[in-house]
Formats: structure tokens, sequence, C-alpha cells
């Protein structure tokens, strides 16, 4: 007979991976993770930053509360260090982006979090720039995920997974031929559940936001820094060696052009990389966690940048160990709210651009 | 040798005699001030190399060869620096007279100038500083007006397989465009030479070119590069030759099928020093001494993983060369090349990879230093000092293009080669590019790829295959990891790209791991400068990339080079709904609960209030949790602004605390605009 597992965590984000090993090593789960380790070489798909355009004063209280925490448990991860200090600068340029950024300095200034204004730009109606966040260093994490979820216990599978299905009372899915059964399945990641939910169900509940990611050749040494475009969720990461990883809802040649713009000085970048995927967004910009169909996987979407850092609270929830405040936070973004007006609505970027995975790549 | 170091004798009839230039006709032109002697027929690459000019200058502060696969570009001094007027130094012509310049060329001033003619040195370097940007053909292309070319089949590369290919489909009836980057036809057969019965590929190509040149649907462009892809259209780039100085000529090629036949490219063995001036890969030093005599100098040592370099090695040594010894990475390799050459006494040892080179001692230029290169091989080996190495790593197919078209490529399970695998329908791949060596297959995978393209029933390509007993396959990609920081660079190939291949980083210390800057440990393995095929089949010999990831690696990474000047994307025209015209976006419509008020307040004292700014009841509070509004907008009214307001805190004449970046002070909400149910 096969093994059940407590949970199988489907997805390759760095909060499918540490949800999974949460769930082994700190609450004791059988745990399966079904995802892929991507090689450093490629573009990054995703950033995994504590700060982001939010406006809800209860995800920054969960935050103040999570990254310090977030930051032992990745210490406590491999031998290299997994995250670093960062400065990010989140820029508005539109009036409505620039009263969204004074509003959510006011609510994230309210946690203790260092902000400054920014002087005015050719570029910027407004900008801000966050003191002492941090990053999670995704490639290096990924390097030592291995090691460490083998430690964990988690049983992990790297491989092609079928989409789950329910047998009294338990999910059965298949990588690679090898049968799971589990009494949980949790898609963790937009691509797990673009793979494993229906499109129609995808459709009602989320915007498929297609996305690029790319890498821009270093022209020159440059200090690091991270500038986010609050008009659309466009990131720029100029790196120590001047090279950039880029991620946004935009075409590779208006990712490189932006990218190129938001520098200081402004200069012509050259492509060194690029993917395109779809990435999910709510329809009130607010985080999913749970099942979007009776019986079906429970799903966590509109996480952002943050989500990895959301983990331990996750894991609790899970578990049944969260805090009051934890379970009533993700009580309250269950699927199925009302989609105007909603509580629990962050703000979602207005740019996006309404073209196939093959134009953006362009 | 005779003449210059660096030319071989030429004697008539001998493969390595320099059939592309006129010996007797002598051309005299300068770049970047340097005066260069050659030869009629000579490229300006060859004349250079031919000149003794074997560096380009500097890359990461160290000497850097000066190569065709540089695709370095000059312009006439008396044009302009337009996209028409760069030219190829590999395919263009050395014109007498002419006067050309690199983008950023060396800052000579004329004191140094002075000194090195009264050092009497001669100039081995065109002194440019790699760190600086050269233009390039591909990026040039976007800013050209191209000529658009169609034809039924478009081939790329005039090897023996595509023009094999551009004959069948010519005798089929169809308008056939053969492009080569080459200034001749012929590809790289002719040193690989004929096994068995086969015919000598020399006389093959002779009899098609002949033939396919008075072949009325045939066009025939060599000299011409391809060198992207635009709309589904190969991008190429040749030369207008009509003129005394060469101009450039962009084409988009158009074929309702496209046969690729580009062969293969020779691996770099990874080791410090790889391209330093005089180090020349095995294909490109058959290349420039079959067409142009040119021979990397005087005291050449080779070392190899493949058989081919001891029949350049033999016929080096025929042409005049002096071949101080073969140095083989395999273990005990048997070739009948190898019998040849230890035929002609060219001394040779096997079981020895390149770890570094370094200046020499002596006169000598370099010393080139070994490890061996079998599991568990230990001993001394003592340096060989030597002026030039030929090196060669094995072969990898030329699959660019073939990628760039649409077309997967694949790796065998331990990443030691690379073969295609599935493509578009209108795509063939032919020759050395599809995986074939011997002169049979490659002329008859050109015949199947032609077939294909008709509808016929496709012949069966038959590898002849001798028995490695006789003739040991080439060896893996020789890779040394061993360098130190006083080592030249160790590149990842012999492509233009110049990726280095930086070891990973070692185990890190306490201290360095608390206070060091993280994001470098990242970006060791991360590579931010554009890679090729080349680069990740290098990556993979190093273990830094496995198999398993090659494909979807090379598909994000080995892309098109594309340059994107800084630009801001246009902000796109936005529905506005009442909320949004009353300033309340999604996020902030149920902020304050689901009936909140719209309303004004009006500061009685502290700063002027801001909109984002958040309402406390009163100022003991600041828990942005306990807030109780917003600022949405200020109004004309100094002092006054909008606010979104819980509803049970709504009433005229309340004093609530209203908070902004420049501290907080006393508002009173004055009345009410609309409550949110009336959305």
């Amino acid at each position: 007979m096969d093994k059940i597992y407590d949970f199988t965590i489907v997805g390759s984000s760095p909060l499918s991976a540490l949800l999974a090993g949460l769930l082994a090593s700190e609450h004791k789960k059988s745990v399966c993770w079904i995802g892929s380790y991507a090689h450093p070489l490629r573009p990054l798909r995703g950033f995994d930053l504590s700060v982001a355009a939010i406006t809800r004063p209860e995800s920054w209280q969960l935050l103040r509360d999570l990254v310090p925490e977030t930051q032992r448990l990745l210490s406590g991860i491999g031998d290299d260090r997994l995250y670093e200090s960062v400065d990010p600068l989140l820029v508005a340029r539109t009036r409505p982006g620039a009263e969204m950024l004074s509003h959510m300095r006011g609510v994230a200034a309210g946690y203790g979090l260092s902000i400054e204004r920014q002087p005015i730009s050719e570029i910027y109606v407004d900008s801000y720039q966050f003191r002492d966040a941090t990053r999670i260093l995704r490639r290096s994490l990924v390097a030592a995920l291995p090691k460490w979820l083998e430690q964990c216990g988690v049983s992990v599978h790297c491989g092609t997974v079928a989409r789950p299905r329910v047998s009294k009372g338990t999910f059965i899915t298949k990588v690679d031929n090898i049968q799971v059964v589990s009494n949980n399945v949790i898609l963790a990641d937009d691509e797990a559940i673009i793979s494993h939910v229906t499109p129609a169900e995808v459709t009602r509940t989320f915007d498929l936001i297609a996305t690029s990611a790319s890498l821009m050749e270093p022209g020159m040494a440059a200090t690091p820094m991270i500038v986010l475009d609050s008009e659309s969720g466009f990131l720029a990461h100029q790196r120590v060696d001047g090279a950039l990883d880029c991620i946004g809802p935009f075409k590779v040649s208006v990712a490189g052009a932006f990218a190129g713009a938001l520098m200081k000085p402004q200069r012509s970048l050259r492509l060194a990389g690029r993917a395109t995927f779809n990435t999910l967004v709510t329809k009130d910009g607010g985080t999913i966690i749970g099942s979007l169909q009776r019986n079906g996987p429970m799903v966590l979407a509109g996480l952002g940048m943050t989500g990895a850092f959301l983990a331990p609270a996750i894991a609790r929830v899970l578990a049944d160990k969260a805090s009051a405040f934890e379970k009533e936070y993700f009580a309250a973004r269950k699927p199925g709210r009302p989609e105007v007006r909603a509580q629990i609505a962050e703000y979602l970027p207005p740019e996006r651009q309404q073209l196939s995975l093959q134009e953006l790549a362009s | 040798m005779s003449g210059s170091d660096y030319r071989l004798s030429g004697d008539e009839g001998h493969v390595l005699c320099g059939h592309q230039i006129e010996r007797q006709h002598g051309v005299s032109f300068s770049v970047n001030g340097i005066e260069v002697s050659g030869f009629k027929g000579d490229t300006i690459l060859s004349a250079l190399l031919g000149a003794g000019i074997t560096s380009v200058g500097t890359h990461l502060g160290r000497d850097l060869a000066l190569d065709e696969a540089l695709n370095l570009l000059v312009c006439s001094a008396d044009k302009g620096p337009s996209a028409e007027n760069w030219l190829p130094i590999a395919r263009a012509p050395a014109i007498d007279g002419a006067v050309f310049v690199t983008m950023n060329p060396p800052r000579n001033n004329p004191i140094s100038r002075l000194m090195a003619k009264l050092s009497q040195t001669p100039a081995y370097s065109l002194g440019i500083d790699f760190a600086l940007p050269q233009p390039r053909l591909d990026l040039l292309a976007r800013e050209a007006i191209a000529k658009a070319i169609e034809a039924d089949v478009v081939v790329i590369g005039g090897g023996l397989a595509g023009l094999t290919a551009a004959m069948l489909a010519s005798n089929a009836g169809k308008s056939v465009v053969v492009v080569e980057q080459r200034p001749y036809l012929g590809g790289d057969a002719v040193l690989f030479g004929q096994t068995a019965d086969e015919d000598p590929p020399e006389v093959l190509i002779e009899k098609l070119t002949a033939t396919l040149i008075s072949t009325p649907n045939v066009r025939l462009m060599p000299a011409t590069q391809a060198i992207g892809i635009n709309n589904g259209s190969i991008v190429a780039h040749g030369l207008d030759m009509s003129d005394a100085l060469p101009q450039g000529l962009f084409f988009n090629l158009k074929g309702a099928a496209t046969v690729i036949a580009t062969g293969g490219q020779d691996q770099l063995p990874v080791f410090a020093g790889n391209r330093l001036p005089g180090i020349v890969g095995l294909a490109t030093a058959f290349h420039l001494s079959s067409a142009y005599g040119v021979w990397p100098g005087q005291s050449v040592t080779m070392a190899t993983s493949a058989n081919a370099a001891y029949r350049l090695a033999r016929l080096g040594h025929d042409g005049g060369a002096s071949i101080s010894k073969i140095i083989d990475s395999r273990v005990v390799p048997q070739s009948r090349f190898i019998e040849f050459s230890k035929a002609y006494g060219i001394v040779s040892e096997s079981g020895l990879k390149l770890e570094n080179i370094v200046p020499a001692t002596s006169t000598a230029r370099y010393a080139l230093n070994f490890a061996r290169s079998w599991q568990g091989g230990s001993g001394h080996i003592d340096p060989l000092e030597t002026n030039a190495v030929i090196i060669s790593g094995g072969w990898l197919p030329r699959l660019g293009l073939w990628q760039q078209l649409g077309g997967r490529i694949d790796t065998d399970a331990d990443g030691a080669s690379l073969r295609p695998a599935d493509g578009p329908a209108n795509v063939v791949l032919a020759g050395g590019c599809a995986g074939y060596i011997s002169t049979r297959a490659v002329i008859d995978s050109g015949v199947a790829a032609i077939e294909k393209i008709l509808g016929r029933s496709v012949r069966e390509v038959v590898e002849t295959i001798i028995d490695p007993a006789f003739e040991t396959p080439d060896g893996p990609l020789p890779v040394s990891t061993t360098a130190s920081d006083e080592d030249a660079p160790a590149y990842l190939s012999g492509g233009n790209t110049l990726v280095v291949a930086s070891a990973p980083p070692p185990p890190i210390h306490l201290l360095s791991s608390i206070f060091g800057p993280a994001d470098e440990l990242e970006q060791v393995n991360t590579l931010g400068e554009a890679l090729e095929l080349g680069d990740l089949s290098a990556l993979m010999a190093l273990d830094r990339l496995m198999p398993a990831d090659f494909g979807a690696v090379a598909n994000e990474r080995a892309i098109l080079v594309h340059e994107f000047e800084p630009a801001l994307p246009v902000l796109q025209a936005r529905e506005e709904t009442n909320a949004t015209r009353e300033g309340l976006a999604p996020y902030m419509q149920g902020r304050f609960g689901r009936d909140s008020v719209l309303c004004e307040i009006l500061m009685e004292d502290g700063p002027a209030p801001e909109v984002g700014g958040l309402i406390f009841a009163n100022s003991d509070i600041s828990d942005p949790l306990q807030a109780i509004g917003t600022v949405t907008a200020k109004t004309e009214v100094s002092g006054r602004a909008r606010i979104l307001l819980q509803n049970q805190f709504f009433e005229a004449g309340r004093r609530v605390s209203a908070h902004g970046t420049r501290g907080h002070g006393t508002a009173i909400v004055v009345e009410a605009t609309m409550s949110l149910n009336e959305f």
C-alpha cells in the first residue's frame, strides 16, 4: 500500500520548498515536495523581498513578525548566506501610484520601517526608498535546498506531475509514473496552479499576467540597486557585477528599455537571457489561501514578492499551530470573498500588456 | 616557412598553399595607424595575422588573441561609422592603400608613437581595450536597410552538405540561395580528408562549385554571414565589392524552406591562457593556412583531443612549418592520422591536458604546463616552451541558427555532445551541424535534406564509423580549473562572448559570510554575460551545468543579442469607474469597512495633510491597524483635505489626529461628501 503523506506541496518557488521543509521539520508532518531546482544560469522568475506595494496594515504587521523568523530559518539552511539587506526604491509614475505609495509609507512606517522619500526625478512622480529590507538570495537558496529538504525528511520528487485526483478523501497524483498519495495537496506557486487547476477555475479567480524575466549584461561596475515600479510591478535589480535581473509584465524589449531608464546613470542594456511565463494575480490584489473548489487542492496565490517570508505562518496554519492573528489573517483570505470592496484588497499594479508569451519574448 | 614567420611557403598544389592569395601582388593598408603588408586576396584578418599582429588588444587586463570568431569590425577612416561602413575583418578584403580604424581605438599619443618607432619592435597588437564597446553586426542590422531576397530554398553554409543540397534543389527546379560566411566555398571537409574509397573532398567541392556557378537558378553568396532572425527571415550580412572600398550589405533571406548546413565549430579547451595571442583553434588554423598560407608562428605545439589535429600537423609539416610536439589528452589514441604524422617524425605524447599557458623565461613566447588527463595520473611533467599553440577540444555542431529558428537541442546523457532535436517543419539540417562526420554521410545528408523538403522518400544517411581500435573517437573537451589569480583568463569558448570560466566559489569564511557582499556569491555561478552554445558545452564539461538542465538554459540564455536604449513604457489609458473618479482605487474601497464615508477635514494645528496619511481617533494612537481613515485628496482650501473615514467615526465637528511624513496634527471633521454605499 502506498504511503499516505500528510501534505504534498507542488511548486518550485522558495515559498513551496520552505513550507515543505517547515511542515516536516517543525511540525513533524510527512511531506512530499514536487518541484524543480531552477539552474542559476536561468533568468530569475521571481524575486523574494520583504517589502512590496502593500497597503493593508495587517499584512505589514504579519511581515514585521515573520521577516526575522524567516531570516533565522534561512540562516539554518546550508552553509552560505541566503539573504542580504537591501534598500529598494519604490517608484510611482502617475498621481494615483504616488498616492498609493504615500499611503503605503504611512502604514509601513507605523511598523517601524525606515522609509525615505526621494527627490522628484524626470521619470518618477514620487519615490520612496525602503531601508534595510531583506532580499532572499534565491539562486543560493535553490542550491542549498536539496540537502536541507533531505535533512528535514521531505520526500522530494523532481519530474512531470499529473493533475491530482481525489479518491476516498485522499489526493492521488503521479510524478514520472510514481504514485504519490496524500491527505492534502497544496499548489504553492503560480505555475503549479496554472498546471493543475482547470482553466475555467483559474480565470474565475485570477487574472493571468504574461510576464517576462530577463537578464541584462553587465555594462559597468555598479552599485547594487533594486527599483520597483508601482504602476506595473516591474522590478529591476542591478547586481554587484552590473548585470540586471528584470521581471515584469512587459515585452523583453520594453523591459530592457525601462530597466536602462531606471538606472543611475541611464544606460543602454544588452540582453543576456530571457524567459516568459504566466503569473497570477487575484481580482482584488489580496492573497488567496484555500481550495478553489470543494475537495480540490489548496492553492497559495497572490502573495507576490513577500510570499517566502510568509512560509512560517502558513506552515503553522496548516499544522493548526497558528497564532490568533495569523489564523484571522489567513481566514480572511479564503477564496470566494466578494470582489468589490473586499476588506483585504491590496493595491494592484494597473499596467499590463495583453500579449501572448511568444510576443512577450521579443 | 618562408618570407615571414607567419606565412607558409605556399608550394603550388599543396593543401596549405594559400589558395586565395596572389603572392606576387602585395597590398599595404593600416588599421588603427599600424601599417600592414599582405597579399592580394587576403582578408584584413589574414593580412594582420600574416604580418604577426596576433593580439586584438586587451581584455580583463590581459592580451587577447586576434581571431576570426571575435567578429571584429573596422571602418574606413574616409567613411562615417554607419551600419553599412563597418566591415568584418574576417571577411573583408585587404585593400591596398586603405586606412581602417576600429571603434574605441587605442589612445596613441605622439610620444608613445615615437617610442614605438625608435624601439623598432614590430607591432603585435591592435591595442583595443575590449572592456569598451565594439560594434556588432547583429545590432547594426537593426539600423540598416536590408535587401530582401526570396528563394524556394535558402541554404546556410557552403560546405559539402550545403553545396550538395543546393545542387539537388536546383536540379528539382527550385530557386536556391547559398550563403557562406567565408570568402570561398567548401567548408572544412578538406581538413578531415578522405576515408577509404571516398573521393577526396577537394575534388567533390571543385566539381560542385563549378556546376553551381553556372546554374542560373542558384545564387551563391560567399563572404556572407547569417547573423540572426527577424520576423522569420534570416538576416545576413554580405559585402558589396563594386567600389574600390567594399561596403556592408544587409539581407533578409526568406525561403519556403531552409537548409542549415553550418558545420561544426572547434571547441576551445578550457585552461588559463586559452585565448592568448598565438593560441589558435584547429579549424581556424586550417582555414587561415589553406586559404591564405597564414600559420601561427615558428615552433608550433599542438594540444588536442581530436584526430584532425594530426592531419593538420602533417599538412603543416609538409608545408614547411615546424611542429615541435603534439600533446593529446586521450590516453592511447589510435588514428591513421597519428600514424602518418609519426611517419613524418612529428613527436607526440598522450594522456596530458593543458593546465595553463604562462610567459616563458627563455626566448620562446610561452611555457605550457600540463597535467595528466586520466584519473589518478600524477607525477611531474616538464613545461613545454613554444611560440604558438594550435588547440582543439573536439567539435561542436554549429546549431545557433537552428535554435534561433525554433529548433531544439539535446545533449547526450553525460553532456559530452550536443545534437539537434525537433524543429520547424520547413527547416532541415545537413552535414556537420546535424552530427555527420564522414564525407559520404555529409553528402548524403545534403541529399536527404532536399528529399525531405520536396516531400520525397528520404534516404537513410549512414555514417561511416571506423572501428575504435583503429580510429579512437575524439575525446571529451579537456578542461582545467586550477588557474591562479596571476594566470591569464580561462575562457569558456572561442566565440565572441568572452565569458571567463571562473571556478565556483570556495567555502566562505565565517566573517565574510556575515559581513561580505552576499550577492557576489551568487553572481559567480550566474554569468551575467550573453552566452552561446559553446559556453554551455564548456560549462557541462566543467560540471557546472547538468545535461538535464541544458535544454532550458540553452533556450533562455543562448539567444540573439539585443540592445535596448533607455525608454519608459507608455502608460496605458485606464478605465475610470465611479470609485476612481472619486479618488478611491479598488484597494482603498474596503479599506475602512464597506460603508465608509468620504468627508473632509480641516487641520487645526500641525503640518498640512498629506495624501495617503493615516487618520487616528486621537494622537495617542499610532498603530496602523487602529487607523480610522486616510487622506485621499487635498482640496483647494489650505489645510483642508478629503478623507475616507470609518462610518462610525463620522460626525461633523469631531476632532481626529492626522498623521503624515512630517508629523501629526489635530483636524476637525467638517462635512461628508458621499457614503461609499452611494457608489
